[in-house]
């Protein structure tokens, strides 16, 4: 090495920081069994962290009976790290998506434990849509044409819709740019990083559909009218479930009751009203009922045809 | 130098404007000056703690920001973004240091490739400061403004920044400051003083133009004053002003026109005890004038008796013959009309009246004085010359006033002539006129005046005759002065006595 104190430098700077988060992550037996921690997968701590803790705060003031006395957070910066979060139990609760909350089930033992409604919404759908002059009306009409997709890790955005494309019969091929040309007997598909976006590149044709979330194609912001009047949509999925809770495995049951009877009484209180409001715009959570069931059945059916990067 | 009242007035108020004018501009700039600098030091100061307070938001700024964006770095140990964030920040102008500290207050990244700074404590009480309120916290050395904050994933302490930002350039941009506050300074000293002075020449002419209608307005009066107290210097005591004012003015004009009327009073009673003085004076001199009077009358009495009694006489005889008789009483007649004149003209003399203001024929009026003192000149053989001049000349006055100074001065003549040897005494009386007056001469060849006397004539009080009250002459003065006429003695240069009156003449215009 060319500069062995820079290296060694770098190497002591990782393995501290390494130590330090370890730490932070890892607390004492006694403190741990007092701590509600609430997670999450995002690479924005930033943004999340605050609500995260107020949520969590939330729920230690009124999970006092089963001895938990104060919360803590903690982010994973991916499903992995939230796998070996919630496997060796240093994440209590997080709410996530339908295909991530069984996949985090499956690999990570968590339990699914509650319905979470966003927006008034328990369900949503996948919406395949494309322009009305394109002359595309169907998914059949994709074969050597492009669609985008809003990101790896959108459920509705693209993990539903390319597992129903696979699950339909169609080759599908990575695009790295919009710009690029998919072969002749594939999808090609591309990423546009936002609703918006997409709604953009499909009505002035750089892409010759879009897939989304049904609640996406009902907000103005994220589809305009003026763009929207343009458009079709050319298929739709099954009602997926729009969000889950989840609980690491081997919790308590008392403290998962408990869990489980103060978040779905929150929505009957002002202050917990507020709270929901302010976690992610969700509206109430219920017990897993049937239809809920059936769609996580759905889900669990298309997870068998999602490209192997993103079935892990 | 003597100046009128209206340019004192002129110039004192001149003076005193030019003198706060000019005071007030001395003040307004020394004050100009002293607030000049004052803003110079306040700008200066205000321009520093600006400065100051600009770096320090900079620095807070910068640290905001770049805690802000280590957020998720250090949440998930993204050193090379932490590395990439320190650099950038480090250079940014003003920037003297760059430290991103851990949550064990530690620096793990310090903006150099070798990180010089790693490891090391940063655990003073800013930074404690700045954790515990969870907010920036700066402070100032020497040369360096120092930020600290904390970077927080919510309520959870991530690590922290410290930014040292360099004090030098503030100097810098203050000493520039201060060279462009001078220039302006220097700039609004010189636009003040052209303005004070302008200004001050403005105010000194709106002054003088004041002062001069202020000195107008108040010496108006006083000119309306003086020129009413000509009027009664000259005697017309019924000259009046209307000021309507109620000031000191005023007051002196009501003053002056009180006095004026007392004066008028005055005159008035003086001359009535003049013209009681001329009378009595006129009553006694025909007291002294009894014998000639008795002369003058004795003789057309006798007259009278004479021709009565030789009409009588030829009545008592036979031959009778109309024409003697009627001629004898024709005579006595004429005599008893000269006795009645004689008697009339001594009433004339000696009535008391007011004072007339008429025309007066003076070569007549001389005659019948002279009538009057037929008598004395004849007792006294004195030879009378009478030179006067004809036409009459006329003169505005009364002329039995008049006739009464002839009357006193040539009875003093004839008075100082009867010691001469009878025959001797020779009284001329020569009247002369020039374009407006008249000379009435009265010359004897008496023995004159002494000449320690002749200074004190017209004094009251002063005779050479034994039973003289000394008023003749003082009455015969006034009189003419009543005439705005003038009265004197000259010694003849021969022997003897000589009198002049001048009298304006009339000239068709004078009041009668």
């Amino acid at each position: 090495m060319k500069y062995p104190a820079l290296g060694l430098i770098f190497f002591l700077t990782a393995t501290f920081h390494f130590v330090v988060s370890v730490q932070a992550q890892n607390l004492p037996p006694s403190e741990r069994s007092k701590t509600l921690v609430i997670g999450k997968i995002s690479d924005d701590p930033k943004k999340h962290h605050p609500v995260l803790e107020r949520m969590g705060s939330y729920l230690a003031q009124n999970l006092s009976s089963t001895g938990i006395v104060k919360s803590d957070v903690l982010i994973a910066k991916d499903l992995e790290q939230m796998i070996d979060y919630l496997a060796n139990g240093k994440v209590d609760l997080l709410s996530e998506t339908a295909f991530s909350g069984l996949r985090l089930k499956m690999r990570a033992g968590a339990e699914i434990i509650l319905h979470e409604w966003k927006k008034g919404v328990p369900f949503y759908r996948t919406i395949f849509f494309s322009a009305k002059d394109s002359g595309i009306n169907a998914l059949s009409d994709l074969k050597g044409k492009k669609i985008a997709f809003e990101d790896s890790g959108s459920t509705s955005g693209f993990l539903i819709p390319i597992a129903m494309l696979t699950r339909g019969g169609f080759k599908v091929e990575h695009l790295r740019s919009p710009r690029n040309e998919p072969k002749r007997d594939s999808i090609g598909f591309t990423f546009s990083r936002g609703e918006l976006n997409m709604v953009t590149w499909v009505a002035r044709g750089l892409v010759s559909a879009g897939a989304f979330s049904s609640t996406d194609w009902k907000e103005v912001v994220r589809t305009p009218d003026r763009l929207k009047k343009s458009l079709k949509i050319i298929a739709t999925s099954k009602p997926i479930v729009r969000s889950l809770v989840l609980v690491r495995k081997n919790m308590s049951s008392n403290l998962k009751s408990s869990l489980r009877s103060v978040m779905k009484n929150m929505s009957n209180q002002e202050s917990g009203r507020k709270m929901l409001s302010d976690y992610y715009k969700v509206s109430k959570y219920t017990d897993i009922g049937s239809e809920a069931s059936k769609s996580l059945a759905e889900v669990k059916s298309l997870m068998q045809y999602l490209p192997k990067s993103s079935n892990k | 130098m003597k100046f009128r009242l209206q340019t004192q007035f002129a110039i004192t108020i001149i003076a005193i404007i030019l003198f706060l004018v000019l005071l007030l501009a001395g003040l307004l700039q020394i004050d100009f000056v002293q607030t000049i600098k004052e803003s110079r030091e306040l700008g200066s100061k205000l321009t520093r703690d600006a400065l100051f307070d600009q770096t320090r938001k900079k620095g807070l700024s910068l640290a905001g920001l770049l805690s802000g964006s280590l957020v998720n770095a250090l949440y998930f140990d993204n050193q090379d973004l932490i590395n990439e964030l320190a650099r950038s920040t480090q250079g940014q102008p003003g920037v003297a240091y760059v430290f991103i500290y851990d949550r064990t207050n530690r620096v793990i990244q310090d903006g150099t490739v070798t990180i010089e700074k790693f490891g090391t404590l940063l655990n003073d009480k800013h930074l404690q400061e700045s954790v515990k309120k969870r907010q920036p916290v700066s402070w100032t050395t020497d040369k360096v403004l120092h930020v600290t904050t904390p970077v927080l994933a919510g309520s959870r302490v991530l690590g922290g920044v410290r930014i040292g930002l360099k004090l030098d350039e503030i100097k810098i941009d203050q000493k520039n400051l201060q060279d462009v506050l001078a220039r302006i300074a220097n700039d609004h000293d010189t636009r003040f003083a052209i303005f004070t002075g302008v200004s001050a020449l403005i105010l000194i002419i709106l002054g003088i133009i004041f002062a001069v209608i202020a000195a107008k307005r108040f010496t108006r009066p006083v000119n309306a004053l003086m020129d009413l107290t000509d009027q009664y210097s000259k005697g017309n005591y019924d000259a009046d002003i209307s000021l309507n004012r109620t000031d000191e003015i005023g007051d002196l004009a009501i003053a002056l026109k009180n006095m004026a009327t007392a004066r008028k009073l005055a005159d008035a009673e003086s001359r009535q005890h003049q013209e009681q003085l001329a009378h009595v004076s006129r009553v006694a001199t025909m007291g002294e004038m009894a014998t000639g009077i008795a002369h003058e009358l004795n003789q057309p009495l006798a007259a009278i008796a004479a021709y009565i009694d030789g009409s009588l006489r030829r009545l008592s005889t036979e031959n009778q013959t109309p024409k003697p008789i009627i001629e004898a009483l024709e005579k006595a007649s004429d005599q008893a009309i000269r006795a009645g004149d004689v008697i009339h003209r001594l009433r004339d003399f000696v009535r008391r009246e007011d004072h007339k203001s008429e025309k007066v024929e003076i070569s007549d009026t001389i005659n019948t004085a002279m009538q009057l003192l037929k008598a004395d000149f004849d007792l006294n053989k004195v030879d009378l010359s009478l030179d006067l001049a004809r036409p009459s000349p006329v003169v505005i006055g009364d002329s039995v006033l008049i006739q009464q100074v002839i009357f006193n001065l040539v009875r003093n003549s004839v008075d100082a002539m009867s010691s001469m040897d009878s025959g001797s005494g020779k009284l001329i009386i020569k009247t002369s006129t020039d374009t407006d007056s008249i000379l009435i001469k009265i010359l004897d060849n008496g023995p004159g005046v002494e000449p320690e006397l002749q200074k004190q004539l017209f004094e009251p009080y002063i005779s050479t005759k034994k039973s003289g009250l000394g008023l003749g002459l003082p009455i015969c003065r006034s009189i003419i002065n009543e005439l705005n006429g003038q009265i004197w003695y000259e010694p003849p240069p021969s022997q003897g006595a000589a009198f002049y009156i001048r009298l304006p003449l009339f000239s068709g215009e004078s009041a009668v």
